[in-house]
């Protein structure tokens, strides 16, 4: 039953059939970020409130969806690599985590430059989902400083993978406890981030954005995922029957 | 005598042994309030609130460096691998060892935190409530930098990375921690921040002792 | 009780950072049998020890032991340096649930503590004030206190000199095959660099 799970899981099988996947869906990626970006910067009518600075929202917004998503994808496939000693899971946790930080600290200047117009300063302590952004960051970068202070891979794989299931264990908590501390600290600084309500001229493109970055990051995901399938299996025989091949064409 | 309470007393036999790793905790925890109000200027730091903020602070930073040699004592001189094939649950060794610690740390916290809480004008007739607050915070802290001690137990600078990891993960322990503290100064009914405070305290000793031993075995290997 | 199986290995394969330590090892391990694990620096004794005990997972192969008191005397001795050696001992015999009256006072510990680890004399001192070579001999001294139905020796002679060497292999030949009160008799896995040690007695040779 587990049969097409057990084929996937194995790298050369994996490496293979990705190697046909991945630019299809950089291609698509791609083609799709840049729809988003001439409809959203240049279709997409202004707010009546924030004027073109809310534009700042068609990256904004996706970088942070796809932030949680990447931490998601981690700590998941660090799950199965654990439980079932899966070595291709623990390759695609140590390919997201690179990525997952990329796209948060993209949250994050992007947050800060929307909140310099908005605010009047790059940096408001007080809103819950920057600072939130901010944790994200920090245990993206802790599972990878932990994941390289390992000599032994295998080593650093099944321990950096315990951490990355207590952060998700945690993330609600963490989610929730900011979000209720930012109302009590409420005041003058009402979030500007979230748009009260969206028309859906400005919505769709969004929704676009979205998708794109999404499949932007899982095309970043395997094409880094292929070279570390590559040194992971660096001994084995049909990595070197690959080279073979490659040199005798 | 049980396994369990065994290896506690041995732990806290050591941990009174060793004087050295006994008090640089706690000197460290009021260096560090000392240092605290310099780094503010000429500005009134003597208020309340302030005090909150300074307390949980140091009490954080303070955990961080007691819980280094937490297993690497036992892992480098081999005490671990005995643990490791006694028939008793392993998981409650480390319960044990976490206890210890625990008490060991929890003790200087609840006579030197309300020392400098005073010190920042914080209501004498309140300290009371700091320390209930403080007693049903540190278990959590203690799990969880445990899991950060567990998880870098066998690097040989892994004390450096403890902060990085664990920090961000307690940060909800601070905002109710401090949350708390400060309805205390105001009077108010502080029993929804200590309710979430306990319920992260026995989620973390139910769940928190599990993680370490696999972290533990995961790291031997 | 006589051949009863211990332990058994089958075609066990193990990598230490993915270089292939030993391939296809297989053996089993009786009562009254000593293995002998030979072989120089690096060549993989510990991390067979490691694999045995359960420490790593082994890449491939089995490992199935019929017993789960298992004495183990590691690389390391063990010992907390601030804890004297009464302490040390007492809290050892805790973890093993072992009585002290009744375990200490038998004639048997009483001679090899006296003859191998001049126990009187040391008894009130701390682990860091002993020399190297006292620090092995508590810890094999510990070790036998767990009585268990195999004995795991990972280089025990290390620092040990020629005279204690002596008594503490005639110890190990005796908990093999003795009946006497408090022990019943062992399996012993021994793992050495020396090829002098117990080659004859050992039924089973494994080179790494």
């Amino acid at each position: 039953m587990f049969n097409w799970f057990y084929r996937l899981g194995s790298p050369p099988h994996f490496y293979k059939l990705n190697r046909v996947i991945y630019p299809w869906i950089g291609l698509i990626s791609i083609l799709l970020i840049i729809i988003g970006s001439i409809w959203g910067l240049a279709f997409a009518p202004s707010d009546y409130l924030q004027g073109d600075g809310f534009r700042m929202i068609y990256v904004h917004v996706p970088s942070a969806y796809v932030s949680m998503l990447a931490y998601i994808v981690l700590a998941i496939s660090a799950g199965i690599g654990f439980i079932w000693r899966m070595k291709l899971a623990h390759a695609v946790a140590v390919s997201a985590a690179p990525f997952g930080a990329s796209f948060t600290l993209l949250a994050l200047i992007t947050g800060s430059l929307w909140g310099k117009p908005m605010w009047g300063t790059y940096w408001e302590w007080g809103d819950a989902r920057l600072l939130f952004e901010l944790l994200l960051f920090f245990m993206f970068l802790g599972y990878i400083l932990l994941h390289s202070s390992f000599e032994d891979p295998n080593r650093g794989d099944r321990v950096s993978s315990i951490l990355a299931v207590v952060g998700i264990i945690n993330i609600p908590i963490i989610h929730y406890s900011v979000e209720w501390w930012n109302t009590l600290h409420q005041g003058p600084t009402i979030s500007k981030l979230d748009a009260p309500s969206i028309t859906i001229d400005m919505l769709l493109p969004l929704l676009v954005m979205i998708f794109g970055f999404t499949l932007f990051f899982f095309f970043l995901l395997l094409f880094r995922l292929q070279t570390e399938i590559l040194i992971r299996s660096s001994n084995t025989q049909w990595v070197k029957s690959l080279f073979m091949d490659n040199a005798n064409d | 005598m049980n396994i369990f309470w065994l290896i506690f007393f041995r732990d806290l036999k050591v941990a009174f042994k060793s004087k050295q790793e006994l008090f640089t905790p706690y000197i460290f925890f009021l260096i560090v309030a000392s240092m605290l109000p310099l780094s503010l200027g000429p500005i009134s730091w003597n208020t309340p609130i302030i005090a909150v903020g300074f307390i949980w602070i140091t009490i954080l930073l303070s955990s961080l460096m007691v819980m280094d040699s937490l297993f690497r004592t036992d892992i480098n001189n081999g005490t671990m691998d005995q643990f490791l094939i006694l028939s008793y649950s392993f998981s409650f060794i480390i319960l044990a060892k976490i206890f210890a610690h625990w008490i060991v740390s929890c003790l200087s916290l609840i006579i030197l935190a309300p020392i400098v809480a005073v010190s920042f004008d914080f209501p004498t007739n309140k300290v009371f409530l700091l320390i209930v607050i403080i007693l049903l915070t540190t278990p959590a802290i203690s799990i969880f930098v445990s899991i950060g001690s567990a998880l870098t137990a066998s690097l040989q600078k892994g004390s450096v990375l403890i902060g990085l990891l664990i920090l961000p993960l307690i940060s909800p322990i601070l905002i109710f921690a401090t949350h708390a503290s400060t309805l205390a100064i105001n009077g108010e009914s502080m029993s929804g921040s200590l309710y979430m405070l306990s319920a992260i305290s026995i989620f973390s000793i139910t769940f928190g002792p599990l993680i370490c031993s696999s972290s533990l075995k995961a790291s031997l290997e | 009780m006589e051949n009863q199986s211990l332990l058994s290995v089958n075609s066990l394969t193990v990598k230490r950072n993915n270089i292939s330590l030993f391939q296809d090892l297989s053996f089993e391990l009786e009562i009254g049998q000593i293995a002998l694990v030979l072989g120089s620096n690096g060549s993989g004794k510990t991390s067979l020890i490691r694999n045995l005990l359960g420490f790593n997972s082994p890449v491939e192969g089995s490992i199935n032991w019929f017993t789960d008191s298992i004495s183990y005397l590691g690389h390391n001795n063990s010992l907390n340096n601030e804890l004297s050696v009464l302490e040390t001992i007492n809290f050892y015999l805790g973890l093993y649930s072992k009585s002290p009256s009744l375990l200490l006072n038998s004639d048997v510990i009483k001679d090899f503590a006296n003859e191998f680890l001049d126990l009187n004399k040391i008894k009130n001192r701390k682990i860091k004030n002993l020399s190297v070579g006292q620090q092995r001999k508590l810890a094999i001294y510990c070790s036998v206190l767990k009585q268990g139905s195999c004995w795991i020796l990972d280089e025990p002679t290390a620092n040990l000199d020629k005279q204690s060497i002596k008594v503490l292999l005639d110890f190990i030949l005796f908990i093999k095959q003795e009946n006497r009160f408090p022990f019943s008799s062992a399996g012993i896995i021994l793992a050495t660099h020396d090829h002098s040690l117990l080659e004859k007695e050992s039924s089973l040779l494994i080179r790494l």
